[in-house]
């Protein structure tokens, strides 16, 4: 446990700093009555503090998933075990004050449901949950670090964006992109053909069957889905331009996926992260909930052989132009994604936009100006 | 007005009042209050400026009022920031404001700490005792003790009478133990020599209004407390009488303790002094000390031409003591021809006063008849009255005597060692006290400021000095009661032992303490040496986890809940046993209560508490709260209550019971 002055604490001990020079000058000793009574506020302050900390068990949810912008909707359980009131609970974690309590009476048992609205994506261990009270005069705060099990993982918020166009078109069922061929499942109808042997008799279109006297099957457009690879790549130390590029890569990946496209991403955690187009979009958010900026150096045999590159970041690196110069030779098709207000080096050609903390601004060809 | 901030704004007001020394203003300020935490509170929409106008029209005030009043205008700010107090009462508070309130109304009782060291400070501080925690839990309430939800679960802002005894200790304990700087080697040095005397402001209230003030100065035990001389004037124009700023100082006698205590020819006289700042460098006594003990001033010097006692440095202590002896057969002294010639100095008078003294001292046989003839001619034919006119600057003397008619001591005083001069008697006006009450719960005769006076000495060869007191009428006094006493006495005690309490004081008590410690036998300090390297012995090894304390104390609570569950249980089946419902041995406490149900139906609630409470203790070991044993304690009442009952009208009970 630990104990410390709060500002309050600061100001009362400058206070009777200043009355015990006074008292020097003072006839009288009486002054220092009045120190011994703020004196004694400190002491008692310390002494019902600590207790109120040492008091309380706390229970919490072992696992909690919300979005930015969210509160918990798990309620958290205090309970006093000791035989005195604990005053003035605080419960805080890294983003801040989880909850606060005016009072837990002994032996009572309270659940609470944090009103703290998480701004920024993470990972919220609640073993770094702390307990704090400065009760009853506000001049010492004790804090305990309770060492919870279970976690409070903040997911990106995702926002509408377009996918880069994608390469590497793939027959997929349900894919956005239309290919040449027909082919005898989809969605989309094409026309009949005459039936083939190995064709399913599910397949046969009745009505023309009896139209042209011979078995007729239909045929559908071919439904085909691309390859997107995504770098988020971020310099770390601005956390804001961090979290917007994971935001901009959780919406692009989501976008992807939800067009049917293959995904990857990679970050400097290790393994790629690889989903097959239509899946759910949690794992790709869990895994930007807990990225961590750092450096990771890419090159290009580490992706897809056939597909668009995306690269997400927080400010133009220069590792970037090795991976750009080889994308360029192999013909893939190659985005930037920069925070609004970040430029890139004029020799470059390749496509680039911008994002800002809830949106995709501005998307600029090759070429363009 | 139950607002702890507001109450202790107010200690603070009523402490900045004290700076007043009078009431009306205290009561002004107590006034206002009143009106700013009762119908205007939270009213009002002040804005910044609003306050700093304030701030500065309560500085402006201040100055103009003090100037008026002839007080010092020092205090000022202190109230000018009662106005500022006021203003801000009248509207709700961040809680930065609100600490700032705090602030200026600890400093508010900060000035009553410095100014106000009396009983009254008593009263205020242990009103603080409650009222400054309260303000600042008040403070803190804003934020971790939410306002409503505190009213709504009954939080309380007072600290409870435990806490507040705690914090006297602290109080207590800061004080005697922070080395403090008073009465410092360096302050002995400075001494308080040159603040001359109070009495200056005491004899003429024109000069300070201390005449007539009850206060205690000091207190003597003694019998037949007389004229205690403090200094005495000896230089005349024939207009203002002077003390000699060049007369030379002789060493004071010194008998050996073991001579005159106890001894009845030396009269002892121990005088407790409230304040020595009162005193300046002069010694009030009652005669020519032979021997002197004392703690608070350096060894004294007689004058050689006033005879007074002037110490070369005062300070204050703990409690200001000194003891004297004085020889009531001493020989008298003989005045040097030095002396003698500059004592008899006066200017030439008017024929009109000479042909008055003759014509008053015609029947005396001799210098001294002839004295007292003047002394008791002053002192019969003329009035006592305080604070009338000047007197014509050309021929004073002539004025009282032909003119007014009246005045107060020193004028008397003056007058007549002036007709000792003019008689050829070497005389001096002397200034000091007359006590004239005593303390029915000390015993010791009181001097108060109103208690000082000035007469007159003369000497005459093979008598001495020969005091006389022309003043007309007798000494001003006034009632007084047995409450009044009290008080003087506890506020006697107060200022010797607490005001007085300095760093003198703190190292005579260390001192003594070490002393009392050294007293204490060798086997002790072996023992508590090895008491206490068993206690870091067994937080050592609670610490590495070798022994677990919390265990061991939660255990002992558990048995200590048990024992306590065991004896409710105890006192229900004797209760029940009374009532003819004896537990058969083989019966566990619920079976027996399945008993009761059927055949005591009377008594099977409060006996199904106890049993409960009893079970879960005993065989679940788990501990008894607070509301629990209340439940079982006032459960076990019940049935032992219902048991006397039933025992004095139920004769069937009564048999069976025999």
């Amino acid at each position: 446990m630990r104990t410390r002055l709060t500002k309050v604490g600061k100001l009362f001990l400058a206070l009777m700093l200043m009355f015990y020079i006074a008292s020097v000058t003072s006839q009288s000793g009486l002054l220092l009555l009045f120190i011994g009574m703020i004196g004694g506020c400190f002491v008692v302050n310390w002494f019902f503090a600590r207790r109120s900390v040492r008091s309380l068990e706390i229970g919490a949810p072992k696992l909690v998933q919300l979005v930015e912008g969210e509160s918990p909707r798990e309620p958290w359980r205090v309970h006093n075990a000791s035989s005195k009131n604990a005053e003035g609970i605080d419960l805080l974690h890294q983003a801040g004050l989880l909850f606060r309590l005016p009072v837990v009476k002994y032996g009572e048992t309270v659940s609470i449901l944090p009103k703290l609205i998480y701004e920024r994506r993470g990972v919220y261990p609640n073993a770094e949950v702390s307990l704090s009270s400065s009760a009853p005069y506000g001049l010492v705060r004790a804090t305990r670090m309770l060492q919870l099990p279970g976690e409070l993982v903040v997911l990106p918020r995702v926002y509408d964006a377009a996918p880069p166009a994608s390469a590497g078109l793939d027959f997929i069922s349900g894919g956005r992109f239309r290919g040449a061929r027909r082919v005898n499942h989809g969605t989309h109808f094409a026309g009949v053909r005459p039936w083939q042997a190995g064709d399913s008799i599910k397949q046969v279109h009745w009505k023309s069957t009896a139209r042209r006297g011979d078995l007729m099957v239909k045929t559908y457009d071919e439904e085909l889905g691309g390859r997107l690879s995504i770098l988020l790549d971020c310099a770390p130390g601005d956390d804001a331009a961090v979290d917007n590029a994971a935001r901009a890569a959780a919406s692009i990946g989501t976008a992807a996926l939800q067009e049917g496209h293959h995904l990857e991403l990679h970050d400097p955690s290790g393994e790629p992260l690889r989903l097959a187009p239509f899946s759910d979009e949690g794992e790709l958010l869990l895994r930007l909930a807990r990225y961590k900026a750092a450096e990771s150096p890419a090159v290009l045999e580490q992706f897809w052989r056939k597909s668009t590159l995306a690269i997400i970041g927080t400010a133009w690196r220069d590792s970037w132009r090795s991976l750009a110069r080889a994308a360029v030779e192999q013909r893939r098709r190659l985005w930037i994604y920069l925070p609004e207000g970040q430029g890139l080096p004029g020799d470059l050609e390749v496509e680039r936009a911008h994002f800002t903390r809830a949106q995709i601004v501005e998307h600029r060809p090759v070429n363009a100006p | 007005m139950t607002n702890p901030r507001h109450l202790f704004i107010l200690l603070g007001f009523l402490a900045q009042g004290l700076t007043w020394d009078n009431y009306p203003f205290l009561a002004l300020a107590a006034g206002l209050w009143c009106l700013a935490a009762g119908p205007f509170a939270g009213r009002l929409k002040t804005t910044l400026t609003t306050e700093a106008i304030a701030l500065v029209a309560g500085c402006a005030f201040s100055v103009l009022i003090s100037r008026a009043t002839g007080r010092s205008a020092h205090f000022f700010l202190g109230d000018g920031l009662i106005l500022l107090q006021l203003v801000r009462m009248t509207r709700p508070l961040a809680r930065r404001e609100k600490l700032t309130a705090l602030v200026i109304a600890a400093f508010h009782f900060a000035v009553l700490c410095t100014l106000a060291p009396n009983i009254r400070f008593l009263v205020l501080f242990l009103s603080a005792i409650f009222f400054f925690p309260a303000a600042l839990k008040e403070t803190l309430s804003e934020t971790a003790l939410a306002a409503p939800e505190r009213l709504a679960r009954g939080i309380r802002l007072f600290p409870s009478f435990r806490v507040a005894f705690w914090l006297v200790l602290g109080s207590a304990f800061a004080f005697v133990t922070f080395p403090r700087f008073t009465g410092t080697p360096f302050q002995l040095r400075e001494g308080l020599g040159d603040q001359g005397s109070l009495l200056d402001t005491i004899l003429d209230p024109r000069r300070g209004g201390r005449a007539n003030s009850q206060q205690v100065l000091l207190q003597v035990e003694g019998d037949h407390v007389g004229y205690l001389r403090a200094f005495a004037l000896t230089e005349t124009d024939g207009v203002v009488w002077r003390t000699n700023p060049k007369a030379p100082l002789m060493r004071l006698p010194y008998y050996a303790d073991s001579e005159v205590q106890g001894n009845p020819r030396y009269r002892h006289r121990r005088v407790f002094v409230k304040n020595a700042l009162f005193l300046g460098k002069m010694l009030p006594v009652d005669g020519r000390p032979v021997s002197i003990k004392r703690n608070f001033f350096e060894w004294p010097f007689e004058n050689k031409f006033s005879g007074a006692l002037e110490c070369g440095s005062m300070w204050t202590t703990g409690n200001n003591i000194y003891d004297y002896w004085v020889d009531t057969q001493a020989a008298p002294l003989p005045l040097s021809p030095e002396v003698h010639r500059h004592l008899l100095y006066h200017p030439p008078q008017s024929a009109r006063l000479k042909q008055w003294l003759a014509e008053t001292a015609r029947l005396g046989t001799n210098d001294v008849q002839k004295a007292r003839l003047v002394e008791l001619n002053l002192r019969n034919q003329f009035t006592y009255k305080l604070g009338t006119p000047d007197l014509n600057r050309l021929e004073p003397v002539d004025d009282l005597i032909f003119n007014r008619k009246e005045g107060h001591c020193e004028r008397f005083a003056a007058a007549m060692a002036l007709f000792l001069r003019m008689q050829g008697i070497p005389s001096r006006v002397v200034v000091g006290y007359v006590a004239t009450t005593r303390n029915i719960f000390t015993g010791r005769a009181q001097v108060r400021f109103r208690d000082a006076h000035s007469w007159t000495e003369g000497y005459f060869p093979g008598q001495g000095w020969v005091t006389f007191d022309a003043t007309p009428g007798p000494p001003p006094g006034g009632g007084g009661s047995d409450f009044l006493d009290f008080l003087e006495a506890v506020d006697f005690a107060w200022y010797s032992h607490v005001v007085n309490f300095n760093g003198f004081a703190q190292k005579e008590l260390m001192a003594r303490s070490i002393r009392m410690f050294g007293s204490v036998p060798a086997s002790f300090w072996n023992g508590l040496v090895w008491m206490l390297a068993g206690a870091l012995a067994l937080a050592i090894l609670s610490r590495l986890g070798a022994i677990d304390l919390k265990r061991w104390k939660k255990e002992a609570g558990q048995r200590k809940d048990r024992l306590r569950a065991r004896h409710y249980y105890e006192e229900m089946l004797h209760a029940l046993e009374k009532d003819g419902w004896n537990k058969a041995p083989q019966q566990t406490p619920f079976e027996f209560l399945e008993s009761l149900r059927a055949q005591a139906p009377h008594a099977y609630t409060d006996a199904a508490t106890v049993t409960q409470h009893f079970c879960r203790s005993h065989y679940g070991e788990k501990s008894l709260s607070p509301e629990e044993q209340m439940q079982a304690r006032l459960a076990v009442a019940r049935l032992k209550q219902e048991a006397e009952t039933r025992h004095a009208t139920d004769p069937i009970a009564e048999r069976s019971r025999a």
